[in-house]
């Protein structure tokens, strides 16, 4: 038998304000099939649908056609049990810090596990796992104050809240933005862990296409509400004209590549990674100047 | 000699949180020039967005002066001249955002700034064309994108025609695309003779301005050209920080190729380095 995907989008289509002189078309007809435990990043310019589509993910917003269906859960089914599909899939949202909402970091993070009923040496476990995966000490931190936090730190305990639910699927928006470089990097890190040991499904939304190139497995992109392109990293950079005309950037190295590309140096543009970027250039150097 | 558009002097600044103070800024002083592009770098919480929230008296100093164009900002009295001068756009456009049409939105500043409606219009449409909003002037705002939303309120402030335009992290929601649009706008702007203060953590962002100042821990630690601050990468991680991806290129292709310039730090900048390094055999072809 093959595998069941743990995600199935069949031809959604969400339209804003519809009826109005307002109506706003945000998805016409977008699929995804994404299996258990791939790393997905979704990418697209601003306004392409991205944020609209990944809040169907976890029942904030029900198709108005087509069909989402999470692990056998059809999401248009009127009887669907909307607190099951949230504990499997957990949605950390652009700004999550918004999210967060107790005194006392502990609590916050214990919030979720603690309305599961779930017994209280159990939810302790959870909070101090979530804490450590996300770079949180258990110990130093759990009893500060939320408000006194900065921006990468808060980023965290936001993102342990979610963790502490023990979702099968996570779901980001922009998990980065807004970070400092060390703190993007380690968070970058984390996320690449729980995805890789824990086996959980990742599903990001980002504009960093350095990050998209770290952690995706396999890239969507969305334009105007449609799927554009879909392919591994080397696939989807591949295709910089496509990209381009869609507003979407590159990574850096994919722009420098494509840039010597066309004044006729034999590089491959595709080579994301920096490392490899740079033996590109190297081999081009070497080779002229022989 | 022409006068600074903004004195930071001996500039020091604490929250008060439960009866405890937390220092902030501690001694800071620097000069903004008319027309200079200053790119303020740091880690989250090193007080880089409280510096810049001082610069049009958002918030004022606990000791020294913030001065803009001779106004001290201590003085509330003249605090509408200053934030005339000195516009800001923030990271969350939401917390700016005001109105229920984007047109209203960006026609809100010069309303308070009592505009004539004839040279209101032809400021509206110069500030949302500036940042490619033109087509979306009759919709809401909340139904905009992040992105969207943003340059919205950039042309708010745009509208304002001030002298220097301070931007705290506001491109770290947009998209590359959204970002660059910005940065050209920006350039555009700064070309035209405004001073930029940019606060951000895109390191290829902060090679293109005219200065670099690094904070650290509430003190400046490091301010000058881009192509000096970002020699100093080891320095510069151990703050939380990083170098452009064009530098790193630079480097790794120098630590292989000692011909080719490692202290490069954009993108054309490599392109050129390979053509020079290509052409200058006469060996080729």
């Amino acid at each position: 038998m093959t595998e069941q995907p743990i995600l199935e989008v069949k031809h959604l289509q969400h339209i804003y304000m519809k009826g109005t002189p307002l109506e706003h078309h945000a998805l016409s007809g977008v699929s995804l099939k994404i299996n258990k435990g791939e790393c997905i990043a979704v990418i697209g310019h601003t306004g392409s649908g991205k944020s609209t589509l990944i809040q169907h993910v976890n029942g904030l917003m029900r198709p108005q056609s087509g069909e989402v269906v999470v692990d056998g859960m059809n999401l248009s089914d009127p009887k669907l049990d909307i607190r099951l599909l949230r504990r499997k899939v957990g949605l950390v949202f652009q700004n999550p810090e918004d999210q967060i909402f107790e005194k006392i970091i502990g609590d916050d993070i214990a919030y979720g596990p603690f309305k599961m009923g779930l017994p209280i040496k159990e939810v302790r476990d959870r909070v101090k796992w979530a804490m450590e995966v996300v770079g949180l000490s258990f110990d130093e931190m759990k009893d500060r104050a939320t408000y006194a936090l900065s921006g990468g730190q808060k980023r965290k305990v936001a993102l342990a809240g979610v963790l502490a639910l023990r979702p099968d699927i996570l779901v980001l928006d922009e998990p980065t933005a807004g970070l400092d470089p060390r703190s993007r990097n380690e968070l970058l890190e984390k996320l690449k862990t729980l995805n890789e040991q824990e086996k959980i499904t990742i599903i990001f939304v980002s504009h960093n296409m350095e990050e998209v190139a770290y952690l995706a497995g396999r890239i969507y992109v969305l334009a105007d509400g449609r799927n554009l392109v879909e392919g591994t990293p080397e696939e989807v950079f591949g295709e910089a004209d496509t990209l381009k005309k869609h507003h979407i950037g590159a990574p850096d190295t994919v722009e420098i590549l494509g840039q010597l590309k066309a004044k006729g140096f034999a590089v491959r543009p595709n080579a994301y990674q920096l490392e490899e970027a740079a033996k590109e250039i190297i081999a081009v150097l070497r080779q002229d100047g022989r | 000699m022409a006068q600074p558009l903004i004195q930071v002097k001996n500039l020091s600044f604490e929250y008060v949180v439960n009866q405890t103070k937390i220092g902030v800024l501690h001694d800071i002083s620097f000069e903004v020039s008319p027309g200079e592009y200053v790119v303020i770098i740091g880690h989250n919480g090193s007080g880089k967005s409280t510096l810049s929230k001082q610069l049009n008296g958002i918030l004022t100093p606990v000791s020294g002066d913030v001065i803009v164009n001779g106004w001290n900002t201590k003085e509330r009295s003249s605090i509408r001249e200053i934030r005339q001068k000195v516009g800001m756009v923030f990271q969350h456009p939401d917390n700016q955002i005001v109105a229920t049409i984007v047109e209203d939105d960006v026609a809100f500043g010069l309303e308070n700034l009592e505009i004539p409606p004839s040279e209101m219009q032809e400021r509206i449409d110069f500030a949302l064309t500036a940042v490619g909003m033109n087509e979306f002037r009759n919709r809401p705002p909340h139904y905009l994108s992040g992105g969207q939303k943003q340059r919205v309120a950039i042309a708010g402030i745009l509208a304002m025609k001030p002298d220097c335009l301070v931007l705290d992290e506001a491109t770290s929601m947009l998209d590359t695309h959204g970002r660059n649009e910005i940065l050209k706008v920006v350039r555009k702007l700064n070309d035209e003779g405004m001073a930029i203060i940019s606060v951000t953590h895109h390191m290829s962002e902060a090679a293109q301005a005219s200065r670099v100042i690094v904070i650290e821990k509430g003190r400046i630690i490091m301010d000058g050209a881009p192509h000096k601050i970002f020699q100093q990468a080891e320095q510069l991680k151990r703050l939380h920080l990083d170098v452009p991806v064009a530098s790193q290129i630079a480097r790794k292709i120098q630590a292989h190729y000692q011909d080719f310039n490692g202290t490069l730090i954009h993108n054309d900048e490599i392109i050129k380095e390979v053509v020079r390094l290509s052409q200058r055999e006469v060996t080729f072809f």
